[in-house]
């Protein structure tokens, strides 16, 4: 019953604009650990991608036939190669350094591109309506009809795979998921006070959408692009496994994790490696949106 | 009026859905490449080439091709397999049973932990029980199919010896790729309806009932759920469609001679009959869910017009 007193706390309408109750402060506290471990996994990894060259001990091209297949440190392995080596005898730990290289590059661009393309449409859509929010609403309803995967495979299918590609079809397939809640979110603001203010001294158009629908939006946006990079991630490694991503020449995680299958008897961390990475990226990516969600939005605890 | 307007326009989206992924596939497999000269012999003659092009309709405009292709597709003609010589459809049918098996399978482990947990979770925020939902609904969102497949191999097939690794057989082949396919599913539709109890829970006539002293198990039955079906069956009808996107993956990894690896493996052969038929049978069959979804709707909750 304690739990219910504090969820009508939050009901009254004064929480909108209180700071945050109660619950969702010790959840903050509790959490904190995490966010901050999260942090860290995502700075460790940009900076990994950044500095990809310095970092790396060795080429992650370089095959060696006499060092095939070494064991990483942790299990008993020896030598230069701290991760081990793969079946090409090729550096693990500078593959996957420069693997994270692509993933980041391929997802942020995505996410960077889905986002303004699914933030304009969104926003005009919303703050103009009429026949043009008619036909936008059609598309993303038809566009979110279709699965994710089913989308993304049907245009590998088709086209050749490359980097270029792979960044394509993730804006492609990740705009209208942001059209739509901006859409939604712009229609909450239409009523807002602040705008009508801003109409009626007769300020201009673009410094309405520029000064009052952005900040106003930003927050939404921020937390929808953290999750997006996450599943961008997810999925550009997730095409790459099935061989479908990026040119088969180039490291990936889940091109890795795909190469080492043949091997899973003996050399276990061939695959075990590059899915870790795809793994915790993501989890930290996913943790952060979470908190992100919470914080910049007092008004929901969750959202779907 | 109103009613049968909005129905319209659902079913509309669904059969636009369709027809705009048809397009994207049958543009895109004409301007990649060739089909004809993946047809004849590498040593053929350009007249050959241009015979096997006029053969296959190639040497008409693309609207006129897309009309025979579109017109095909209707009847379920897809053409041949460039790869078995059989017809694309048939192919990509006698694929589906295994495929809604392991679904079905993965649909039925993600919705037995799911919804109790969802609900469980959403009406005692900040539980333990809240705290296993969000794990689940985290470690859902940020596991990729792929691996964690291969671990539940690397576990109980290699190292346990307990489980097939691959193919399809028994029940026993159906549990680790049904456990993989489940587990997004189980996130996601965890998170929804954590979110939509919570939501549930806030409103007014809740607080009334409670107020009127009616018992936390009459309130959470009578009231709170039975309005929180709505919202279970939305989310439950939107991952259907992720459900079957996910079993491309699943069934790559484990081997299932389902559809899903069929289409990977006629990409990778660049059998586009194949793959159009398939990608195009599933589009349509998640655009049914959804319809269906939608239809459910109004029977659940009055106030809610189509």
């Amino acid at each position: 019953m304690a739990i219910v007193e504090r969820d009508l706390t939050k009901n009254l309408p004064l929480s909108k604009t209180a700071a945050p109750s109660k619950s969702s402060s010790q959840r903050q506290s509790l959490g904190g650990f995490g966010v901050k471990l999260a942090f860290a996994v995502i700075l460790a990894t940009l900076l990994a991608a950044v500095f990809a060259p310095i970092l790396a001990v060795s080429d992650p091209y370089r095959q060696s036939l006499v060092a095939r297949l070494k064991a990483p440190i942790f299990v008993g392995g020896s030598g230069p190669h701290i991760l081990g080596t793969d079946a090409l005898g090729r550096d693990i730990a500078s593959r996957l350094i420069y693997g994270a290289r692509l993933s980041l590059y391929v997802s942020v661009t995505g996410a960077l591109g889905a986002c303004l393309i699914g933030t304009t449409l969104g926003l005009v859509a919303g703050r103009y309506g009429g026949w043009v929010e008619r036909i936008l609403l059609g598309i993303i309803n038809m566009q979110l009809s279709i699965p994710f995967i089913l989308l993304a495979i049907t245009l590998v299918a088709v086209t050749k795979p490359g980097v270029t590609n792979i960044v394509f079809i993730l804006i492609a397939t990740g705009w209208a998921g942001y059209a739509r809640v901006i859409r939604a979110e712009t229609l909450k603001l239409n009523e807002a006070g602040f705008v009508e203010s801003a109409e009626a001294i007769g300020q201009k158009e673009h410094l309405i959408l520029w000064k009052h629908y952005l900040p106003n939006l930003l927050p939404q946006i921020i937390v929808l692009a953290s999750m997006d990079i996450a599943k961008f991630i997810v999925l550009e490694s997730s095409l790459s496994f099935l061989g479908l991503g990026v040119e088969p020449s180039i490291p990936t995680w889940g091109s890795m994790a795909a190469e080492g299958r043949e091997y899973l008897a003996t050399h276990w961390w061939l695959t075990t490696l590059p899915g870790l990475a795809v793994f915790s990226v993501c989890l930290a990516l996913n943790t952060i949106g979470d908190w992100l969600r919470e914080r910049l939005d007092p008004r929901s605890t969750v959202r779907g | 009026m109103n009613k049968v307007n909005g129905l319209a326009a659902k079913i509309a989206t669904s059969i636009g859905a369709v027809i705009l992924l048809s397009m994207i596939t049958f543009i895109f497999t004409r301007v990649s490449g060739d089909p004809a000269s993946l047809l004849i012999p590498s040593d053929a003659t350009y007249e050959e080439l241009l015979e096997m092009r006029a053969l296959l309709g190639l040497d008409r405009s693309l609207p006129a091709q897309f009309l025979t292709f579109a017109s095909g597709a209707l009847k379920g003609d897809f053409g041949l397999s460039l790869r078995y010589g059989q017809p694309a459809m048939e192919l990509v049918l006698a694929r589906v049973p295994a495929t809604l098996e392991l679904a079905f399978f993965a649909a039925l482990i993600g919705w037995a932990v799911a919804v109790p947990l969802g609900i469980l979770s959403g009406c005692k925020p900040n539980s333990v029980w809240d705290a296993v939902a969000r794990f689940i609904a985290l470690f859902g969102q940020s596991m990729p199919v792929y691996w964690l497949g291969i671990l539940l191999v690397m576990l109980f097939s290699i190292k346990l010896r307990l489980l097939p690794a691959s193919g399809r057989g028994g029940f026993g082949h159906l549990i680790l790729p049904g456990l993989a396919l489940s587990l997004n599913l189980m996130g996601s539709v965890t998170r929804v309806l954590r979110a939509s109890m919570v939501e549930i829970l806030r409103q007014d006539y809740i607080r009334a009932a409670r107020a009127r002293g009616i018992s936390q198990k009459a309130l959470l039955f009578k009231h709170a759920l039975k309005n929180g079906a709505v919202g279970m069956v939305t989310v439950i009808g939107l991952q259907l469609g992720s459900l079957v996107g996910g079993t491309v993956v699943t069934e790559t990894v484990f081997a299932w001679p389902g559809l899903g690896r069929f289409i990977v493996q006629s990409i990778q052969f660049r059998d586009f009959p194949v793959v159009q038929a398939g990608v195009l049978f599933l589009a349509v069959v998640i655009a049914l869910i959804n319809t269906t979804t939608d239809l459910i709707y109004p029977l659940l909750d009055s106030r809610v017009r189509v």
